[in-house]
């Protein structure tokens, strides 16, 4: 796979696309983070996700640059609130958001790790950052339990998505070679 | 140039689940230590001291009582008060409830106890181990 | 683009502070006093829980220097030992006196606030179910523990309810030797004042036991009843006899023999006093139990219940229409349900 948004910047032109381009993907990332539903992934555990709507912003952050995954992370998670959810669902998911697109860019610029890992760690992350606006707003025992198993959800869904980005990203090589 | 899986993913991957599974086996451990009946004793509303029950022990609260506690209960075994109403009081365990010493304001207290209260109306299931929020007499 | 950015992290600011704001958590803790010579212990939920239980210590304290009739410089104390037969008293204080004078009235003297003298020439304490012979040791022979007759006709005399008169917060005597003892309804009416502060400030969940009245606010913190259990009398302190799940805001309160007796000659002398004949009562009950709402109320209509006994009491209440639900222990701890509608366990 190739690092287009690198290889872009490189050539001196502005790594990101048009606003549209960015505009589609919030949308694809939203509805991804809507038809997620109708996939059964629900073991028991509340709070388990598979977090499609990540894919979209994992692609962004390889096919384009860290500041165009940023910004259709931080749509998304704004959107989907307003839309599906409230305040705190709001909060939650942003605080996710944030802490597991920094990890994933940082692993990502040290340049030693694959696309799996970074995505696993990205998933643990993101619950991560959940359980930790949860404990803030209320302090309870039984959330510290849930630090671990959310963990290791995190980590599983993260493999899974991260491997669907993957294929994902060798299919439309081709697709972004030919927008320039 | 990117590459799928590399060495150090799986190094990463790894460490996290270590760290999940050790955060789990600490959770365990540390609960099941507070989960515990344990008893209090307060002594002019500062905790004196908080002892475990499935440990036998004799414990002197100062000049005045004795308390005592065997086979998982705790009473009070002997005071200095005119009434005696504390040493004549039912051993408290792992159920819950309290001794008070009125005069030498001493507070023994199970802390902790099974949270198994107003489940039942059967009147001997109460009386048998379950706990009592509080008793009026 | 980075304007872009600085919006949206401006706005998930807002959200999350948003948040903080509306997120409030309940707390339980459980706390003990000592107060009115006797313990308390107080387990409540609410926000500020602390804040709470430390309110309720400091409005026993207050409370205490209000209704201590022993403690020098509490108010009832100074009004017994008053300079004019007219006296201005506390909004608090007042209330109390109209309560004991309601009562005194509906028992026909059954329950007498004036009945100072006469708790004080029987001597309770320190004789917890003692004989005048372990008591005194060898002095027994000339000592005795019972007050003679003229002691108690002496007091008897001085005790009488309509020597007292109400006025908004004014008091007023007949007699200079009048005294006021509020010992058989205090409880009842400041664990009343607690429960309406605790709901004043806000709190759903709490269960007082105030030297054994217990009285609750609302239901536990896991939504279920309050459940209770009531002493078994002249049993190690801790039996019980039955058991009583409260209604939410529902008080239970004891009164029993066996709370404060001693022996003598072969006779139980216990601290129920009738302040008609000037003996403790005979009735052949050793507790009453009161389950309601108005803990004033319970308090006094337990001790109404000893004097009375059950005959007369039930009438009592029946005259008065009173709803409170009432539980009698025999001398031979049987017991029986009266006014609670076949609810509660039967024997």
């Amino acid at each position: 796979m190739r690092d287009l948004g690198a290889e872009r910047k490189r050539q001196g032109k502005s790594p990101g696309r048009s606003v549209a381009v960015l505009g589609v993907m919030a949308t694809l990332a939203i509805l991804f983070g809507y038809v997620e539903v109708l996939i059964p992934f629900n073991f028991g555990i509340p709070g388990i996700k598979l977090g499609l709507s990540n894919l979209v912003v994992l692609y962004a952050l390889y096919r384009l640059s860290y500041r165009e995954a940023l910004a259709i992370s931080l749509v998304r998670v704004v959107l989907i609130g307003f839309l599906f959810g409230n305040m705190f669902s709001l909060a939650y998911a942003a605080t996710g958001a944030i802490l597991s697109l920094s990890v994933m860019a940082g692993l990502k610029k040290t340049g030693v790790f694959g696309i799996l890992g970074i995505s696993s760690a990205g998933g643990t992350a993101h619950n991560i950052g959940q359980i930790l606006v949860a404990y803030l707003v209320t302090p309870s025992l039984p959330l510290l339990w849930y630090l671990p198993i959310l963990m290791i959800a995190g980590l599983i869904t993260g493999l899974i998505i991260g491997g669907l980005t993957a294929v994902l990203l060798g299919r439309t090589e081709a697709v972004f070679r030919k927008l320039g | 140039m990117e590459k799928l899986l590399r060495k150090s993913d799986i190094v990463l991957i790894l460490s996290i689940l270590a760290l999940a599974v050790g955060m789990l086996i600490a959770f365990t451990h540390a609960s099941r230590e507070i989960r515990t009946p344990r008893l209090q004793i307060i002594v002019n509303n500062e905790l004196m001291g908080t002892y475990s029950l499935e440990e036998d022990q004799t414990i002197r609260v100062g000049e005045s009582n004795i308390c005592e506690i065997k086979g998982g209960q705790a009473w009070m075994s002997q005071a200095d008060c005119p009434d005696q109403i504390c040493v004549r009081s039912r051993p408290i365990g792992a159920g819950g409830g309290s001794i008070v010493c009125l005069p030498n304001r001493i507070v023994m207290k199970i802390v902790e106890a099974g949270e198994t209260a107003g489940e039942s109306t059967d009147i001997t299931e109460l009386f048998e181990g379950e706990v009592l929020d509080s008793i009026a007499g | 683009m980075k304007r872009l950015i600085s919006a949206l992290y401006a706005t998930l600011f807002l959200c999350l502070s948003g948040t903080s704001v509306c997120f409030a958590k309940a707390e339980t803790v459980s706390g003990t006093g000592f107060y009115f010579d006797t313990v308390i212990t107080i387990k409540l939920t609410a926000e500020n829980a602390d804040e709470l239980l430390q309110g309720c210590m400091d409005l026993c304290q207050h409370l205490e220097d209000t209704f201590s009739a022993q403690k020098e410089g509490a108010e009832l104390y100074q009004l017994n030992h008053r300079q004019s037969e007219k006296v201005e008293v506390s909004d608090e204080l007042a209330s109390c006196i109209d309560r004991a004078l309601e009562f005194s009235q509906m028992s026909g003297g059954a329950f007498d606030l004036t009945i100072l003298p006469l708790r004080q020439i029987w001597d309770f304490e320190g004789k917890q179910g003692l004989t005048a012979l372990e008591y005194y040791g060898e002095e027994a022979k000339e000592k005795s523990l019972v007050p003679t007759e003229s002691e108690i006709q002496d007091a008897l005399s001085r005790v009488d309810y309509s020597r007292v008169h109400l006025d908004g917060n004014t008091v007023s005597f007949d007699r200079k030797d009048t005294m006021i003892d509020l010992g058989g309804i205090a409880k009842g009416w400041i664990s009343s004042a607690l429960k309406e502060y605790l709901k004043e400030e806000g709190c759903e969940s709490a269960c007082i036991n105030l030297g054994g009245n217990v009285t609750t606010v609302g239901l536990k913190e896991n939504g279920k009843n309050w459940t209770i259990g009531i002493q078994t009398p002249f049993s190690l302190r801790g039996e019980i006899l039955t058991a009583v799940k409260a209604e939410p805001d529902h008080c239970i309160i004891s009164s029993g023999t066996y709370e404060r007796y001693f022996e003598e000659d072969g006779v139980l002398y216990h601290h129920i006093l009738d302040p008609r004949s000037g003996y403790p009562a005979e009735v052949g009950l050793s507790q009453v139990s009161m389950v309601g709402m108005d803990d004033a109320a319970c308090d006094a209509l337990a001790t109404i219940g000893l004097v009375l006994g059950r005959e007369d009491f039930e009438k009592m209440m029946e005259e008065n229409g009173r709803e409170e639900e009432v539980l009698f222990t025999d001398e031979d701890l049987a017991f029986s349900w009266f006014n609670d509608g076949g609810e509660h366990e039967r024997q």
